[in-house]
Parts: C-alpha cells; sequence; structure tokens
C-alpha cells in the first residue's frame, strides 16, 4: 500500500493525471466531508473540496515525502476551507444564524427551529442534518476548528498552524465549541430524545 | 485540583493529548467531583457523535469535473511559456545582466574621460557640413610654439593662427564672441603679461540678404561708426543686369570687431564665418629695439658730425646719417603699419542676395535635384545612423533599470513562493 502510493506520488509528480486521481481516492471522501461540514452545503463543498484537490495537483512537485501525504493533503484542505470561509465571511456572504458564540462564551442566538415533530425517532440522516445545522450556527472561527479537530482529526498544532492562530486558541475554542454543542442539544432535547439519550446521559445538570 | 482547572483540560483530555501526569490528576478530581464527571462524559459523548457522523455523499458530478479542471491544469502548465524563462533562464539572464551593467559602469568612465564629439547635420535646403569646436587642446599648443619663435625677426614666423567656425546661424555672434576670446586667451600665453599684444584680426562672413544695395549701404555705415573705413567692395550681376551678390572688405577699431559683426550678421542669413588672428607683437617690438638702436646710431653720427673737420669726414659721416635715417624711417613705417593693422580689424563680407524669381521657364524645383537626392539620401542615411546609435545608448540608458526591475521582480516572486510555501504545509 505504502509501495503504491509512493509509486502514485512519483508518477503523478510527473503530471500523470490518471494516477494522481487514483491518489486521491483514499482521500477524496475525508476532504469533501470536510469541506461539507465547513460550508454547510453542497455547493460550495464542491467547490472547495475541488480547490483542494487541485492545490495538491500544483503543490505536489513540493512534496518532499518527509511527512505522510495525509496529513499534508488535509493541511492544504484546511488552508482551503479557511481561506474561503474567510472569503465568504468578509463578503457577508455567511448564512442566517452566525454569531452564536463569541470568543466571550455567550450565547447570543437560537438557531433556527427544524420544525421537527416533539418525540420524533429520528434517523441517521436526521440526526447527521440536526448537528450540520448546529455545525452551521457556530461562529466560523469556531466551526473551522471544530471541524479540523473532529472531521479531520489534526491535532491541536495543526490546527494552530493551519488558522494562523495560538494553541491555547485551539485549545479554548474547542471546549467552548463542545460545549456550545452540548447546550444548543440540551435546549432541544425535548424535540430529540434519542440524541439527548446519547448525549446527555452523564450531561444534565442537577 | 478546582472544578475550573479541571473542566480546562477536558478537551486535551478528550483527543487524547494530555500528559500521564496531567492525567493521573484530572483522574483524582474525577474521582471525588460527580458534577465534573458528568460534564466529561457528556462532552466525550458528543465528540464521539461528532466523529461518527456519517460520510457524505459525493454528487456523481464531482469526479467527472475536478478530472476536467485537472486535464485543463496539466495543459496549461505544458504550454506555458513564462515558467520554461523563469525556471531555465532567469538566473543566466540575470547574472548577465548584472555582468554587462558592471561593464557598462566601469566603460562609463572612459566615455566621460573623452569628450570629443563630431556632430554631422544636414540642413533641408542646402547641406552644411559644420565642425563645431575645434578641441581647445590643439590651440594651446599652437600658441605655446607662437611664444616659442617669440625671439625670431621674420615677421613670416609669427605663428598665423586660424580658428574656423563653420555654422548655419540664423543670426547672431556667439561663435565670433567664443572664437574671439578663445583666440585672445591662446595668445596670451606664454607673453609678458605687461608687454601690449599686437594681434591683427581678420573676420569674414558670408550673408545672404534680402537687398544688396541696403546691406551694402549698412555695412559702410556699420564701418564708419566704429571709427574704420571701406577698403573695398565689388558687386556681380545675373543675366539679366541684376546685381545678385558682392563683395565689401571694411575695417573697425579691433575692440569693436564683435560689435560690428553681431550688426552686420543681423543684416541677413549667415551663411558660414571665419575668424582669424595674426601675433604680430614680437615682430612689433622687434622693430622697436631696432628703432632705438638706429635712434642710438643717429645721435652719435650727429655728434660726430659735429666734431668733424674735413668735408671728407662730412660726407661719409652725412651718407652713413642717411642710411640710418631712412631705416628709422622704414621702421616707423612699418610700426605704424602695423600699429594701424591691429588697431582696425578687417572684415570681409560676401554678400548674396535670393534667386529672384524670373519670368521665362524655370527648372524650380528640378533645377537641383541631383543634389537634393543626393542630400536627401545622406540625410536618410545619417537618420539610420543615428537612429541605431540611439537604439544602444536607449539600451545603456534602460538597462539598468532593467536590471532592477528584474531584481525586484524575482525578489519579489521569492518572497510569494516563500509566503506559499508557508500557507501551505512543506509536508
Amino acid at each position: 500500500m505504502a509501495f503504491d502510493e509512493y509509486d502514485l506520488i512519483c508518477r503523478s509528480q510527473k503530471g500523470d493525471i490518471d494516477a494522481f486521481e487514483q491518489l486521491i481516492s483514499a482521500y477524496q471522501q475525508k476532504i469533501y466531508n470536510t469541506a461539507y461540514r465547513m460550508m454547510g452545503n453542497y455547493h460550495d463543498a464542491s467547490d472547495v473540496a475541488q480547490e483542494a484537490i487541485i492545490k495538491v495537483y500544483k503543490a505536489l512537485s513540493g512534496f518532499r515525502r518527509e511527512a505522510s501525504f495525509g496529513t499534508w493533503v488535509y493541511h492544504i484542505t484546511a488552508n482551503t476551507c479557511r481561506d474561503e470561509i474567510r472569503r465568504q465571511y468578509r463578503a457577508h456572504e455567511s448564512s442566517l444564524d452566525e454569531c452564536i458564540l463569541t470568543d466571550s462564551g455567550e450565547i447570543t442566538k437560537e438557531i433556527a427551529d427544524c420544525s421537527h415533530m416533539p418525540e420524533q425517532v429520528l434517523g441517521e440522516k436526521e440526526v447527521e442534518e440536526y448537528l450540520q445545522t448546529l455545525i452551521n450556527a457556530l461562529n466560523p472561527e469556531y466551526r473551522m476548528v471544530m471541524v479540523l479537530r473532529e472531521q479531520l482529526g489534526l491535532s491541536y498544532q495543526e490546527i494552530a498552524d493551519s488558522l494562523d492562530i495560538s494553541m491555547g486558541t485551539v485549545k479554548s475554542r474547542i471546549n467552548r465549541g463542545r460545549r456550545a454543542l452540548r447546550e444548543k442539544i440540551l435546549a432541544d432535547k425535548e424535540h430529540y430524545p434519542d440524541l439527548m439519550r446519547l448525549v446527555v446521559r452523564g450531561g444534565e445538570k442537577a | 485540583m478546582k472544578c475550573q482547572e479541571a473542566k480546562e483540560l477536558f478537551p486535551v483530555f478528550i483527543d487524547g493529548f494530555l500528559s500521564p501526569e496531567e492525567t493521573q490528576e484530572l483522574q483524582m478530581h474525577l474521582g471525588e467531583c460527580q458534577e465534573c464527571r458528568k460534564d466529561l462524559e457528556s462532552l466525550q459523548e458528543l465528540s464521539h457523535i461528532l466523529q461518527s457522523m456519517p460520510d457524505i455523499p459525493i454528487p456523481p458530478e464531482f469526479k467527472p469535473a475536478l478530472h476536467a479542471r485537472l486535464v485543463e491544469i496539466s495543459f496549461a502548465s505544458k504550454t506555458e511559456v513564462i515558467p520554461f524563462w523563469q525556471r531555465r533562464l532567469a538566473k543566466p539572464l540575470t547574472i548577465a545582466a548584472v555582468f554587462v551593467f558592471l561593464i557598462a559602469a566601469a566603460s562609463l568612465g572612459n566615455i566621460l574621460g573623452n569628450t570629443n564629439h563630431e556632430t554631422i547635420s544636414i540642413d533641408n535646403t542646402n547641406s552644411v557640413m559644420s565642425n563645431s569646436a575645434m578641441p581647445e587642446s590643439d590651440m594651446i599648443a599652437d600658441s605655446g610654439v607662437v611664444s616659442n619663435s617669440g625671439a625670431a625677426v621674420d615677421p613670416g614666423l609669427a605663428e598665423r593662427k586660424s580658428i574656423s567656425s563653420d555654422t548655419e546661424m540664423a543670426g547672431g555672434g556667439v561663435a565670433f564672441d567664443a572664437a574671439t576670446t578663445a583666440s585672445d586667451e591662446s595668445m596670451s600665453a606664454g607673453y609678458d603679461q605687461n608687454v601690449e599684444r599686437k594681434v591683427i584680426r581678420n573676420a569674414s562672413l558670408s550673408l545672404e540678404v534680402p537687398e544688396y544695395q541696403e546691406a551694402f549701404d549698412k555695412i559702410s555705415n556699420v564701418a564708419t561708426q566704429y571709427q574704420g573705413y571701406v577698403v573695398s567692395g565689388s558687386s556681380y550681376t545675373d543675366e539679366e543686369g541684376n546685381i545678385s551678390g558682392g563683395y565689401i572688405s571694411i575695417r573697425v577699431a579691433a575692440n569693436s570687431l564683435d560689435t560690428a559683426l553681431e550688426n552686420i550678421s543681423a543684416l541677413g542669413k549667415v551663411q558660414s564665418s571665419g575668424f582669424s588672428g595674426q601675433d604680430v607683437t614680437t615682430q612689433y617690438y622687434d622693430n622697436e629695439a631696432r628703432l632705438k638702436q638706429y635712434r642710438v646710431q643717429e645721435q652719435s653720427l650727429l655728434k660726430i658730425m659735429e666734431k668733424a673737420k674735413t668735408v671728407q669726414d662730412i660726407l661719409s659721416v652725412e651718407t652713413e646719417l642717411t642710411r640710418v635715417r631712412s631705416e628709422i624711417e622704414s621702421l616707423e613705417g612699418q610700426m605704424r603699419y602695423l600699429t594701424e593693422l591691429t588697431d582696425l580689424a578687417s572684415i570681409d563680407v560676401s554678400l548674396t542676395t535670393p534667386a529672384k524669381d524670373t519670368q521665362g521657364v524655370s527648372l524650380g524645383d528640378w533645377s537641383d535635384l541631383g543634389s537634393r537626392i543626393a542630400a536627401g539620401f545622406i540625410s536618410s542615411i545619417n537618420w539610420l545612423i543615428n537612429g541605431f546609435a540611439n537604439l544602444i545608448i536607449l539600451g545603456g540608458y534602460v538597462l539598468p533599470i532593467l536590471v532592477l526591475i528584474l531584481v525586484v521582480v524575482f525578489g519579489w516572486k521569492r518572497i510569494v513562493a516563500v509566503r506559499k510555501n508557508k500557507k501551505i504545509p512543506p509536508q
């Protein structure tokens, strides 16, 4: 496997598109997941994922194989997502319910009610959609840290490098991000009892 | 450990980055504090849920679109020209440019030290080759010859110097001023400052004037105005008997020469002009010395005459006295002539009038077709040569700037490249 990847990288560096597509196919799903969690919709996710893969292809000649190819690819993905999110944020393109969480840790807005029926039994897909709504509602800076951590599994140091923030900031954003999501779920618990059973097992304060 | 401290460790603990010591401390606290345990458990559960969220189905059109972009990019990178010369030629080009720049800078010193200019210009109507500014060093060398031969008696040895500046001027005696001053300066070199210099100055002018007679009269006036006179004049006529041109030679006070020349130049279009100076200082003072000698001889002869007793003696003294006196008169005459020559400068003016329209069949523009074609040809060739030279000179001007631009561009590219490397992690 490792040898195959090495071979594929070598061929890709020489401009072999087929080899590159084969090479990236192992990482494509994770790249796409990350892009979708970050952007919150299919359209932007496709654009960002494609952009990230194109960046990988263009930068491939500079890849020296000192670290794993996967880590390198995810780093590029993180950077691409960050750039796009910051661009959209600056352009005020970002969606509906933002600024729920500020650095002071305050929740200022309620997320949109998903119009699910109370006591509804949730399937896997519904849970996923609900969580995505919560993620989308996070402040972009928190969203990025959360997705890089939970979806891509980057280390704190890698997240700090990717986003040009300190390790302390990464730690505090992960902490607050998780707590914010949990508070949200607790607030919606009457709508999603199944989910609550999973999450709020011990989280409910006395 | 307090609850606040413990909660700060939660994320690190959940993500598995906590050190063994800290983990131990945290677990001690968790054993005591139920609230914190519950808090941590729910956060762990949340993290787990987030991490186990199902994969997002990749849209079917994603792969084909990606493939198309990859093909497009690899095609573009193959046909791109810039990377080639950036990668392959940038370094050698930069090095070469720097070398050429250094060579150019080094040779600049040589160019500055060598200020020999020669300009060739072509007028539309008449091709006048003008040789401007005779190198000054030549003049100084000439004056050196003059001073060295100062003791010579023969008037022919007095160096004749001429400075010619044939320029096509539209009027004004700037060139004359320059020539006169330069000549004066060169002549002063090597002479005792107390000795009055005796220089015969001649100037010649070729003027095109609208009216011959009017110009002639005005030049005569200039002569009298500056304590001079008309030496000679002549005129010539064309086939129909009209005066078409002439020649006038006048003399004016030497110190008014420049002003007189300016006045005359103003009468018409100066087509050529010349200036010459003849230094007769040595001749003059030599004559003066001989005169003194003869005068002394005359005096002693007169004394001898008084003492003379016999007719024989008187006659022989008388003969000698006559010879001495005639010598004295001859020398006095020569000196008067020299004084007059140096006091009054001569100006020779040749006058021409523009060709008048005639009633007969005229060749008009065809008359000097050959010479004009030649002039045009030369003009064009010169234009080409000058243009080429200017192009090379322009290259010289542009080169340093080009080098600077290259350096800046590549410096900038480097910075950008470094930044890009920063953005995209090395591995």
